[in-house]
């Protein structure tokens, strides 16, 4: 383009994409960095069969080549704002065939729309780019003056351009239609009979009408994105540009394109759970915890902060001692993985499994997290499931994840460094403490039950104390006392009460056992309940007789005991 | 200019990130040193660890054929290879390949003059415990690389497909599950949809066809699943109840007898002998489960059949016993009525996760017992299926990585000799390395199969299924 051309909205337009910029760095760094734990880049014989497979072909390789960079936060924001930057000008450059001249303004629809949808962490940059390729082809299609040609060329385009860049054949076949001269009848014919081939292209690759209009995005269980008509939005948002580019009165086009501008960004980017649970979900996949319990503690109200907050606390063994410190809910502790649920948890649940020793489980919700990602590849789940396999001393599957991770750009060092302390024998000390937490005798639990596999682990691993501390935590929130006390003699009473100190959670629970002044006199010998927490049973008790006669006030000093909890 | 240098740079980046490690490992991948294999197989292509171009020479008694490969790979031309087959079968080749630095290796192939069944259907699952993705049915050419999807559950629901089975002659089934599922079953070309559940017996799961095709034998069960709480184990499958049931497809209709069904015992796993006049199947005590699923060790029973009449005998017989250390499954009988060949765990009646488990060879004639020590490795060994000659057996094997299934063939000689297995060759091997998905339930047959993935999609859509009727025999 040449500048001296540019209009004079031309430089706003510039100020708009700084804007986007800027959006993306400060409110989804970590939104755009976590694509890159969700699918993977490998150059094997199944990637690329996969790939032949599937429509997008072109696409899918280029897309998921650049998602690989998204590891950085700052590679990720400068590699989605360059993408837009190419949507942005493939656009104006179809307005300018379409009205004459190019809308800058205009044409930034399409960017904020297609920048909104980028940050959801599971939309595939694959999309975008297929975008920008049909985009692209769509104007040497539409700069075509023989309206016979250019009808054949949009016929023969589209299902062409679906088995190279998906869905995104029907945005070229529209943009070709709405943009150029031809006769918009012969288009439109062409258009349709393009459409027919690409649908029966589908059905050949075996997708469904609607996984063919949506393809390559993610449509299906555990998806962030599960509203395949919402995915339509990007696509579209190009075409409404390119119709109302064609509009004379276009001041007020511009502003409902304006409005639509801030209605989308507002409502993606707003989105502050989404980038907080992926960012801490991806410093603790970078094991640096200090920053995990920091951020986490920021947003106890967000079921992945105080799941991580709580983690940090027990993999140093202080899970009790900081348990009631902060509200504490049922998902605190362990996460639900059903299909219905956010592919979040699976992703994020092995983190606590394999500290509790839990190795069934944690393969299986890495397994489960593999499997429902597009491609069914997960370079997160991939290393999960390369140290799982190491944990349980399974080192013949463990090589085969590391060597497909060796196939990747940014685990390779990872990958062939582990291979090397498996053929040395110089297994890491972190999964030999896994492992030391895992059972060794066998026993059978059904899937979805979170105490079951902790009573068999704890009751072959004496010494397993974040999986003790686990279970018995999670008794106490479910006030079963009595059931509490039942695992604590077990578990406490024979051998962990001789290597640690016993938290004061669970001497405040024990008390409560005591139904009488003899037997409280028995309960604080037999567990050897400090003077303190004695002391402050008895206020606490003087207390609820208080509150009894209307003074709650004397209540609040006792809250982070147990006593207060179980009165809540 | 800028962004000319730009896109080379981005082109250059690609390729740079799309280079491929060759040979991680030191040796030949797939292991095909000394193996008996068919004379119709496809290409036995493999890769050499470390090395670069590579040199092969065949030498066999009506010549030496001489192959090339690069960068570590010999990919054998199909139809050198083919002429090769038909020159040499019947005899053995010796086979050299210079690896340049790598090494030079030397061994030696049979080959067979029995041919082994053309066509192999497998089916492609994530080894997830209880949830699967994409599942597909694949029917693989194995004198080529060449394959087809019978059955693909993206267009059918996503929901699970179960296995493949075929008699070799032209009717096969498979069980289709989700809300518009039924069995499919194929009848010399015929697509039909069954819903096996009566108000007598259940649907059906495991099952087997009688030679002539008219007759299926099923297993009905209530199966559930449990997790292994022991670090290097990891799912148990079990059945609450199982019985068993025979289908008359001929008029789709069900029966089964007292005899192989009922609370006392758990049958399973059936399969017609050659003749179709028996059945055998495996069996245990009834216990409940999980808690006694390792004290459940199945033996293998027979109960005779009347191909006439579809009457299942009264009295069912033990003819191998189990003991506490092993429980049989996945039986199948060859189809020239020598052999049963049988998968062997340490209990319980889903060997496909047990690291122990191993294929036995039953003599039916002396009854004797052949562990075939040649055939079987550390890894699940499971669910065989014999080519119609009898003399090749294709089986799923997780020997290589303990998780991932993979399609083994073995040569059972009419002695009873085996030959040591070799991996399904594959265009390029490195796929066994990369893939993460098990080849499950192989079955191979001589006829290929007349419909596919879109004709199942459009079953499992469209067509309402049609109800079997019990029937007293």
């Amino acid at each position: 383009m040449n500048n001296s051309k540019k209009s004079p909205d031309f430089p706003l337009s510039l100020v708009l994409l700084a804007a986007m910029t800027v959006l993306m760095a400060v409110l989804a760094p970590y939104r755009l960095a976590f694509k890159e734990q969700t699918g993977i880049f490998a150059w094997t014989p199944e990637r690329i069969s996969w790939y032949i497979s599937n429509p997008a072909v072109i696409s899918q390789i280029l897309g998921d080549w650049l998602t690989q960079f998204y590891m950085n936060s700052v590679a990720a924001v400068v590699i989605s704002v360059l993408l837009l930057k190419m949507v942005w000008s493939a656009t104006v450059r179809l307005t300018r065939l379409a009205c004459g001249r190019p809308r800058y303004i205009l044409s930034m629809l399409p960017v904020v729309v297609a920048g909104a949808f980028l940050v959801w962490p599971d939309y595939p940059v694959a999309g975008v780019v297929g975008m920008i390729l049909s985009l692209r082809s769509a104007y040497t299609v539409a700069k075509v003056s023989n309206p016979v040609l250019k009808a054949v060329c949009i016929g023969l385009g589209i299902p062409v351009l679906f088995v190279l860049l998906g869905n995104h054949a029907l945005l070229f076949g529209l943009a070709c239609c709405l943009a150029g001269g031809g006769r918009l009848r012969n288009n439109l014919m062409a258009l349709a009979a393009g459409l027919a081939v690409m649908f029966i292209l589908a059905w050949f690759y075996n997708l469904t009408f609607v996984k063919a209009l949506v393809y390559p995005a993610p449509v299906g269980a555990g998806y962030l994105v599960c509203r395949p008509a919402l995915l339509m939005l990007v696509p579209l948002s190009v075409v409404a540009t390119l119709a109302a580019s064609r509009w004379n009165n276009h001041k007020a086009a511009e502003l409902v394109w304006t409005l639509c501008c801030v209605a989308v960004l507002s409502t993606s980017y707003s989105d502050k759970l989404i980038e907080f649970s992926t960012k801490v979900g991806t410093l603790a996949y970078r094991s640096d915890w200090e920053a995990v319990r920091e951020c986490a503690s920021e947003h106890l109200d967000i079921r992945y902060g105080l799941f991580y907050r709580n983690l940090s606390y027990a993999r140093e063994g202080t899970l009790p001692d900081n348990l009631l410190s902060c509200p504490q809910t049922p998902d605190g502790l362990f996460l639900e993985t059903t299909t219905q649920d956010l592919y979040l948890s699976l992703f994020f649940y092995p983190d606590a499994l394999l500290e509790m020793g839990d190795i069934s489980r944690a393969t299986d919700c890495a397994l489960f997290g593999q499997t429902v990602m597009p491609g069914f590849n997960s370079t997160r789940m991939l290393r999960r499931l390369a140290e799982i396999a190491v944990t349980a001393g399974d080192y013949e599957v463990a090589m085969k994840y590391l060597d497909i991770l060796s196939r990747t750009r940014n685990h390779r060092a990872w990958a062939d460094e582990l291979k090397g302390r498996i053929i040395s024998n110089n297994i890491p000390d972190k999964y030999l403490v896994w492992r030391g937490r895992a059972s060794e005798t066998d026993f059978f639990f059904p899937l979805g039950n979170d105490m079951m596999p902790l009573v068999g682990i704890t009751a072959n691993r004496r010494s397993n104390k974040v999986a003790a501390d686990y279970l018995l935590c999670y008794l106490l929130l479910q006030k079963r006392i009595s059931t509490f006390r039942t695992y604590y003699d077990d578990l406490w009473l024979d051998g962990l009460d001789r290597r640690y100190e016993v938290p004061e959670l669970y001497q405040q629970a024990l008390l409560l056992e005591a139904d009488s002044q003899e037997s409280l006199e028995l309960m604080v010998e037999k567990y050897n309940i400090s003077e303190k927490v004695v002391e402050r049973y008895f206020e606490f008790m003087e207390a609820v007789e208080k509150a009894g006669e209307g003074n709650m006030e004397g209540l609040e000093q006792f809250k982070g005991t147990y006593w207060y909890q179980l009165c809540l | 200019m800028m962004r000319k240098i730009l896109y080379i740079l981005a082109i250059a980046s690609l390729a740079v990130s799309c280079t491929v490690k060759v040979g991680d490992s030191e040796g030949m991948f797939p292991d095909y040193s000394d193996v008996t294999i068919p004379c119709n197989i496809a290409p036995l292509n493999f890769r050499v660890g470390g090395a670069g171009r590579i040199n092969v020479t065949v030498q066999g008694k009506a010549g030496e054929y001489r192959f090339k490969g690069r960068r570590g790979l010999v990919r054998f031309p199909v139809r050198r290879w083919h002429s090769m087959l038909d020159a040499e079968k019947g005899g053995e080749v010796q086979v050299k390949v210079d690896a340049g630095q790598a090494g030079n290796l030397s061994f030696s192939w049979i080959i067979s003059a029995d041919s082994i069944d053309r066509y192999l259907s497998y089916r492609l699952i994530e080894p997830a415990y209880e949830v699967w993705s994409r599942i597909q049915i694949e029917q693989r050419d194995m004198e080529s690389f060449r394959s087809v999807l019978l059955g693909d559950n993206r267009s059918a629901g996503q929901s699970c497909m179960n296995c493949h089975v075929t008699n070799r002659a032209g009717t096969s089934f498979m069980h289709l599950r989700g809300a518009k599922g039924g069995t499919i079953l194929n009848r010399g070309g015929k697509l039909y949809k069954l819903n096996t559940k009566t108000d007598r017996t259940g649907g059906g799961v495991y099952g087997d066809i009688s030679a002539d095709g008219r007759w299926g034998v099923f297993t009905t069960a209530d199966i559930t699943f449990a997790i292994h709480g022991r670090r290097d184990l990891r799912m148990e499958v079990y059945d609450k109840r199982s019985d068993l049931m025979v289908m008359d497809f001929d008029n789709l209709t069900v029966t089964d007898n007292t005899s192989v069904s009922g609370s006392e015992y758990q049958e399973t796993f059936p399969c017609f002998s050659a003749d179709g006049r028996t059945i055998f199947f495996c069996r245990a005590v009834h216990r409940e489960q999980p808690d006694s699923i390792p004290e459940m060790h199945y033996d293998i029973a027979v109960v005779s059949f009347d191909p006439e009449t579809g009457r299942i005998g009264d009295k069912a017989i033990t003819i191998v016993p189990a003991d506490d250390r092993l429980s049989f499954s996945h039986l199948k009988a060859s189809p020239d009525g020598h052999w049963l060949m049988a998968t062997v765990a340490g209990y319980g009646t889903f060997p496909v996760w047990h690291k122990e488990s191993d294929l036995w060879l039953i003599d039916l004639r002396t009854k004797s017992v052949n562990p075939l020590p040649e055939v079987n490795a550390y890894g699940a060994d499971t669910y065989h299926s014999w080519s119609s000659n009898s003399r090749w057996v294709v089986f799923a094997s997780k020997r290589d990585d303990l998780v991932y299934g993979r399609p083994y063939i073995a040569y059972i000689g009419e002695d009873g000799k085996t030959g040591k297995p070799f991996l399904l060759p594959q265009s390029d091997p490195d796929k066994y390395r990369t893939m993460l998905k098990s080849f499950n339930a192989p079955e191979v047959y001589q006829v290929p199969e007349d419909y596919n993935a879109r004709d199942i999609a459009a079953f499992y859509n469209r067509v309402e299924s049609e109800q079997v009727k019990y029937s007293e025999k």
